[in-house]
């Protein structure tokens, strides 16, 4: 019932396979040689026939050939497009992360040599090489947009047509089958008429080992989904000992257990050792018959961040903002469970944002401004209570109204740099009145005591000349920050706000 | 992007699954203040606020509501009294039935009544199946030609009833042309609109021999869903098997209801329109439109059609090769004239791909009245007929395939593929864009697997059951979306996997999810409880006729239930025996679980003795215990053998034993290895004294299937599959090995045999005895024997053996006579096989050193010279051989 965690390969599948993709190559190439024949046999002119024919002066090809075509095309362009994103990353990488891909690309390429037999990988390459392979999703998803609507196309296929496609590969398919079983011959008899399959490779496994892989996975999920899970975690453990289970392919459902029992370690952690191990510095290569892994929900590369990574950021974002809450009442303690934990994440993610993908990934620039955001957010309460408690005054008030409006520039830089690396839809003027309502929070209180202060001016320059007389460390910051907020331009506050970072980052 | 909205990929969506966390967004609070304990939340898309126990769902209600196999007809039409607007009606159905062509006998009434009434007796069918009748009245359309891809169907339904015929063998392969047969719907008449009415919940289904018949009947909810009190469906024989049958689902913003119902044979497409429903005798009056053949269109199988939700009068028909085509059904079908179902001629068009080589396609309209949306297994392609443009939306080759499409509303659907299940919205502009999946982890390689969604109503948000299936197994996987304002799509977080109880474990054909008309009150109701969930379905079962209604709740109704329910769910297969078995049987039954338990209390027990003791090296004395036990047993049990030898044989009785029978307390021990070894060296030194065992490698083989070189490797593998089933696992493994050992070990020796063949031989009379003396094997064999025994005899008992050696050397005199008597030719044989062998040299010592002196010359004299050197040349190896054998049986057991 469910999918198994194990590649299933088996003389018989492999056969069916080969017969049923070398079936498609045949008709598919008598498809465009028929449909080639058939525009320059018409002689009428009519209608649609010079519109086919005006495409055809256009593109110089059939319409529905050139539908192939055309995707072809754009599927190369955009293999140059990743081959040089890649190479541009290249540069920005060191020299240690590309001697780690090379001997990546170099061990995956053994594995896969040695798992895909040359015949079947020749019929199956040339029917994927049509098509692109996603990366980030199960299917490729495109939205409705000017470049992809085409011209509804109006050739119906009819029975005779079809025959007359169908029966060269049919010829061309009698001598391989002949040397088939029964079963397969059967099988590809039936697929060819359009009838499917009703048994599968899990249905059919003869193995004891693979025959107990499927029990305990259909247990695994049984017990998942009514809640044992001290049951569950005993069969995880045991399936995931068993050589040849890829945890891979069970990583959620792990979290999910570990979350939910008590007594054993907590799914960060397994998160966290998820992140380390499987590291994404390799390159997806599309040539490659992925059989045993699929890129979506299972890996990462270089061009794609692996859901259990951004999974562990997620989930380390919300429990350190869950681990805050409780101790709001108290003031000074917070700040330091603050620092200890938010902090912590905030640097994990300024070291993971310099090496690709995480670099160009808009999803992970969004957590690391969501980490700004909370911090803010969290900072800029303790003025709200102010009007009760009244204990910061002077020097220190005006040290956390920095820090206050430092983490709100970088929410804005952050969110820049998410927009711009595109992919991803944002509330942005959400966050943008947010933003305004924490500034509000600052900007009230000053107002207050400014007003309570008008009788002491004297005082207050006194106060203001001492401080500049000693020269700390503060004032040149407070002046920097001062600036930044007289400066209107939003791009003159990225840049100053980029070139600040880097001293961060090098600090 | 507009607030309230999850941050998402732009084409993606939130990609969710099991432990997986998606994008979220912060949403601090504006005011905070000391007396407020108000928190700052996050908008996830995994909504997890609602408790664990929110989603168990267990059965409330199971109740059978029709069986296909069965031909419901009514009584109680002959007493009915007849209005004028009936009259109105009947004088139309008149002409309907005599336009079908259904022949029917006229049933005279016992009471006499109007004459206006005979006319409802054309429908009574008694008795014959119209299936095989004979239809005079209609005239047979010639066709010329017909497509071999009728013939493949022919076929396949020949092969799947052959397959019905052999329970035991499945089915390979499955026709993905053969959709839903059962439909469920409300429908409005045009008497419903004219008086304000809501409407009436129909079903239509296919039944007959064939799946020919289409049966349309009235539903009624008293607690439970179940046929109008009459059992009264209308039946139309079709003579060409169904297919498809859908009831269209009109858009809400119309604000009505349709009444058709769209049926694909196997040859044709035709559409039928309800024209009323008798409220009192809940009969159902229908017309239909001309069947639209697959013959006019291309000669290619019509897969898939669609009703446009905003245009009653228009469809979308779609066929195995991906062509489409967008019809009018005629206003009226009572006009015989304008009754044909029109193709629109402009508005067709194919999405035919050579490399998709399944008959499976999907057309439904999308979110606007020209958009449709046209399926294959591969592909997902929006079309704007009116506009002329077609886009490929989704492609589906790599990783996964498209299984599935539901609609849910005006700007919604689910689409169910073989990894995930996504909802696909309706951007600003009509298009479809994907919202949210969730990764349901089913097996990607099931073909079958199909989706239904029930839409249940809350006050501020509606929940979406999504209820994924297979005609492989019996379970259900679940899982819930919920869809609030601004379109905010969030998932549950957890998934349940249900279990149809009962019936044989087949897959299940189709489940219905039903509609609901919408009640304010209970709106209200629901609000001030806890959170509630109900629902209900249709479920039919595959290669089963029943089609049974369920209903689903996570509260807890009335105790019965909840006592009987459990027992049910976890344990279907255990439950159906039960309640199928007789009271024979249940004692049989009662019998085998009493014996069982004994069994596991010895297991218990011997376990808990082990865990009592637990010391090596007491083990190991108590192997060499019990290795001398055995050995010593098994040479008393040899010896009795030999003693009651003559005893035995006449008596009948067998000479093999259980070993263990020849002990007592032998399972108190731990380690199977050591055991193993200790068998192992039994076993090969009895072997050597011509006693024989059962070989356990073959019969281990039938138990796992595999080849097991050993025990150990035995008890490993059966330790892996049983290691989660308690804490105490290895021990119970132990014993359970144990046992299996013990049963599976015996002992016999076959010359033990020897003895009768001999009395048998004497017993004879003479020309028999010289039938079997002219064969040389006999003789030879015969010979060789008695002289072992005798051999063996001397060691064990050598006083007693005298005697019958004495007997023994006087009967072999004749024989030698007889063997001289018979010329050279036999000499030389006899000689051959002498020197081959090796005990001939202990025969002729030892006749030499018994027989009387007289004797001895004649014997000497008659042998070759050439023997005389073949003995000599035997003489050392049997020297070695003698050595050997002495060695042997110094070394043993103590």
């Amino acid at each position: 019932m469910f999918e198994v965690p194990i590649t299933l390969t088996n003389r018989k599948f492999a056969q069916r396979r080969k017969l049923k993709y070398q079936y498609i190559n045949y008709i598919s190439r008598r498809f465009d040689r028929i449909s080639k024949k058939s525009t320059t046999t018409d002689s009428l002119p009519t209608p649609e026939n010079s519109a086919a024919e005006n495409n055809d002066e256009e593109e110089g090809q059939n319409s529905e050939a050139g539908t192939y075509r055309r995707s072809v095309l754009q599927q190369k362009k955009r293999r140059r497009e990743r081959h040089w994103r890649s190479v541009v990353g290249e540069i920005y990488s060191t020299t240690e992360s590309e001697t780690d891909s090379q001997e990546e690309e170099t061990e995956e390429g053994g594995e896969h040599d040695t798992g895909i037999d040359k015949e079947d990988s020749d019929e199956e390459r040339k029917f994927w090489k049509k098509y692109e392979k996603p990366e980030k999703s199960f299917e490729i998803w495109r939205t409705v947009s000017s470049q992809n609507k085409q011209p509804i196309n109006k050739q119906k296929m009819t029975y005779h047509n079809f025959k007359k496609i169908e029966k060269i590969p049919l010829r061309k398919m009698e001598i391989p089958l002949l040397h088939c079983t029964k079963e397969n011959k059967l099988y590809f008899q039936s697929i060819s008429r359009g009838l499917e399959p009703l048994k599968t490779s899990t249905s059919e496994v003869r193995n004891y080992r693979t025959r107990h892989i499927v029990t305990l996975t259909d247990l695994l999920h049984l017990n998942v989904s009514r809640h044992n899970w001290s049951l569950a975690y005993k069969i995880f453990a045991t399936l995931i000992r068993i050589p040849g289970v890829q945890i891979k392919s069970l990583w959620g459902i792990g979290v999910e257990i570990l979350d939910n029992l008590s007594n054993s370690s907590s799914g960060l952690d397994f998160l966290q050792w998820m992140c380390q191990i499987y590291s994404s510095k390799s390159r997806f290569v599309q040539n490659i018959n992925y059989r045993s892994i699929v890129p979506p929900f299972q890996t990462g590369s270089r061009t794609h961040t692996a859901k259990f990574a951004i999974t562990y950021l997620w989930s380390s974002l919300i429990n350190c903002q869950k681990s805050m809450e409780p101790s709001s009442n108290i003031i000074d303690k917070p700040f330091d469970t603050e620092n200890d934990l938010l902090q912590e994440l905030i640097d994990k993610i300024s070291e993971w944002v310099l090496t690709p993908p995480f670099m160009e990934d808009a999803e992970v620039w969004f957590i690391y401004a969501s980490c700004h955001l909370l911090k803010a957010d969290t900072l800029s309460r303790q003025f709200v209570n102010d009007n009760k408690n009244n204990d910061l005054i002077g020097l220190d008030r005006d040290i956390k109204i920095n820090q206050v409006i430092k983490h709100i520039h970088y929410v804005r830089t952050f969110l820049k740099i998410c927009l711009d690396k595109g992919g991803f839809a944002v509330p942005s003027r959400l966050i943008e009145n947010q933003l305004k309502s924490f500034e509000s929070r600052l900007y009230g209180e000053a107002q207050d005591i400014q007003e309570r202060d008008v009788a002491n001016v004297y005082d207050s320059i006194d106060n203001s000349s001492v401080e500049n007389s000693f020269g700390d460390v503060y004032e040149t910051n407070a002046e920097f920050l001062d600036t930044q907020l007289m400066d209107l331009s939003p791009e003159d506050n990225g840049l100053d706000e980029m070139h600040y970072s880097d001293e961060d980052s090098s600090e | 992007m507009s607030e309230g909205q999850i941050p998402s990929s732009d084409v993606l969506g939130s990609q969710l699954g099991v432990g997986v966390q998606g994008a979220s967004l912060y949403c601090p609070q504006e005011n905070y203040t000391t007396k407020k304990q108000e928190k700052p939340q996050w908008l996830r898309p995994v909504d997890d606020t609602l408790a664990e126990d929110a989603l168990d769902l267990h059965i409330v209600v199971k109740s059978l509501l029709c069986d296909t196999a069965i031909r419901y007809i009514s009584d109680d039409k002959v007493l009915q009294e007849s209005d004028a607007d009936d009259d109105l009606i009947t004088s139309d159905i008149d002409e309907d039935t005599d336009n079908q062509g259904d022949t029917s006998i006229v049933v005279n009434p016992v009471i006499p009544v109007v004459p206006k009434d005979v006319h409802f007796f054309k429908k009574v069918d008694v008795g014959n199946d119209s299936m095989f009748g004979v239809n005079c009245d209609t005239p047979v359309s010639f066709q010329d030609y017909i497509p071999s891809d009728l013939l493949r169907n022919l076929d396949d339904t020949l092969q799947e009833s052959t397959n019905s015929s052999r329970p035991m063998q499945d089915a390979f392969f499955w026709d993905p042309t053969v959709a839903n047969r059962l439909d469920s719907q409300y429908i409005q008449t045009a008497s419903d609109l004219r008086n304000y009415r809501d409407g009436t919940e129909i079903i239509a289904y296919a039944s007959g021999k064939t799946g020919s018949v289409l049966n349309i009947a009235v539903l009624t909810r008293q607690n439970t869903l179940h046929l109008n009190r009459h059992n009264n469906v209308t039946s139309i024989e079709l003579h060409s098997p169904i297919k498809s049958i859908k009831i269209p689902g009109a858009s809400e913003s119309i604000g009505r209801r349709s009444n058709l119902v769209g049926i694909i044979t196997e040859n044709s497409f035709q559409i039928f329109r309800i024209e009323s429903v008798h409220s009192r005798s809940c009969d159902v009056m229908v017309s239909s439109s001309e069947p639209l053949y697959f013959v006019e269109i291309d000669d290619l199988q019509v897969v898939d059609f669609a009703f446009n939700p905003w245009d009653l009068q228009q469809f979308a028909i779609i066929d195995i090769k991906g062509n489409w085509s967008i019809g009018r059904i005629p206003k009226n079908f009572n006009n015989n004239n304008k009754r044909k179902l029109q193709l629109i001629d402009n508005l067709h068009g194919t999405i035919f791909d050579p490399e998709e080589l399944s008959s499976w396609k999907r057309i439904e309209w999308f979110s606007h009245f020209q958009k449709i949306l046209v399926f294959d297994r591969s592909k997902m392609i929006e079309i704007d007929f009116m506009n002329n443009w077609q886009t490929e939306v989704v492609q589906a080759k790599a990783w996964s395939n498209i299984r599935d499409y539901k609609r849910i509303d005006d700007k919604n659907g689910i689409l169910l593929t073989s990894r995930e299940i996504i909802i696909v919205g309706a951007s600003e502009s009509n298009d479809p864009v994907r919202r949210i999946s969730w990764k349901h982890d089913l097996d990607p390689d099931d073909t079958t697997l199909r989706i239904t969604v029930q839409k249940v109503k809350k006050p501020d948000h509606i929940l979406l059951v999504a209820f994924v299936y297979s005609m492989r197994h019996k379970r259900i996987y679940m899982h819930v979306f919920s869809h609030r304002k601004a379109n905010l799509f969030q998932s549950l977080g957890c998934s349940t996997v249900l279990e149809i109880p009962g019936g044989t474990p087949t897959g299940i054909e189709t489940i219905l999810t039903l509609d609901h008309i919408d009640d304010e009150s209970r709106r209200e109701e629901d609000a001030d409880e806890n959170f509630e969930l109900v629902v209900d379905f249709l479920v039919k079962l595959r290669n089963s006729s029943e089609v049974y209604y369920y209903a689903l709740s996570n509260t807890q109704n009335s105790e019965p239930n909840k006592q009987e329910t459990p027992i049910i769910v976890d344990h279907p297969e255990w439950a159906s025996l039960f309640n199928n078995a007789d009271e024979r049987e249940k004692e049989s039954i009662g019998a085998l679980v009493s014996q069982i338990k004994l069994k596991e209390r010895e297991r218990i027990s011997r376990v808990q003795n082990l865990i009592e003791h637990e010391n090596s090296h007491d083990e190991d004395k108590y192997l060499q215990d019990l290795g001398y036990r055995l050995s010593i047993a098994t040479n008393e049990l040899l010896e009795s053998w030999q003693k009651t030898k003559d005893e035995s044989i006449l008596s009948g009785s067998l000479s093999h034993s259980k070993l263990k029978n020849l002990l007592e307390n032998s399972d108190s021990f731990a380690s199977i290895p050591e055991f193993s070894s200790l068998l192992d060296q039994f076993f090969q030194y009895y072997q050597d004294q011509d006693v024989t065992f059962i070989g356990f490698e073959k019969l281990l083989h039938l138990f796992l299937h595999e080849d097991v070189p050993g025990l150990d490797i035995f008890y490993n593998k059966l330790l892996q599959c049983w290691v989660l089933v308690s804490p105490q696992a290895e021990l119970l493994t132990k014993e359970i090995v144990k046992d299996i050992i013990w049963s599976l070990a015996r002992l016999e020796k076959p010359s033990l045999f020897e003895p009768i063949q001999n009395e048998i031989s004497r017993s004879l009379s003479g020309p028999y005895q010289d039938i079997i003396s002219s064969w040389d094997m006999d003789d030879i064999n015969e010979e060789d024997e008695s002289n072992e025994f005798n051999f063996d005899s001397q060691f064990s008992a050598p006083f007693n053996g005298r005697p019958p050696f004495n007997l023994n050397s006087q009967s072999q005199i004749p024989t030698i006579k007889s063997s001289q008597s018979s010329g050279l030719a036999r000499r030389k044989r006899i000689l051959k096989t002498q020197s081959q062998k090796a005990t001939p040299l202990s025969q002729s010592t030892q006749n030499l050193s018994v027989l009387p002196d007289s004797m001895t010359p004649a014997f000497t004299l008659m042998q070759p010279p050439s023997s005389q050197i073949s003995f000599v040349n035997d003489s050392q190896p049997r020297n070695s051989q003698k050595a050997k054998k002495k060695k042997k049986r110094i070394r043993g057991f103590g």
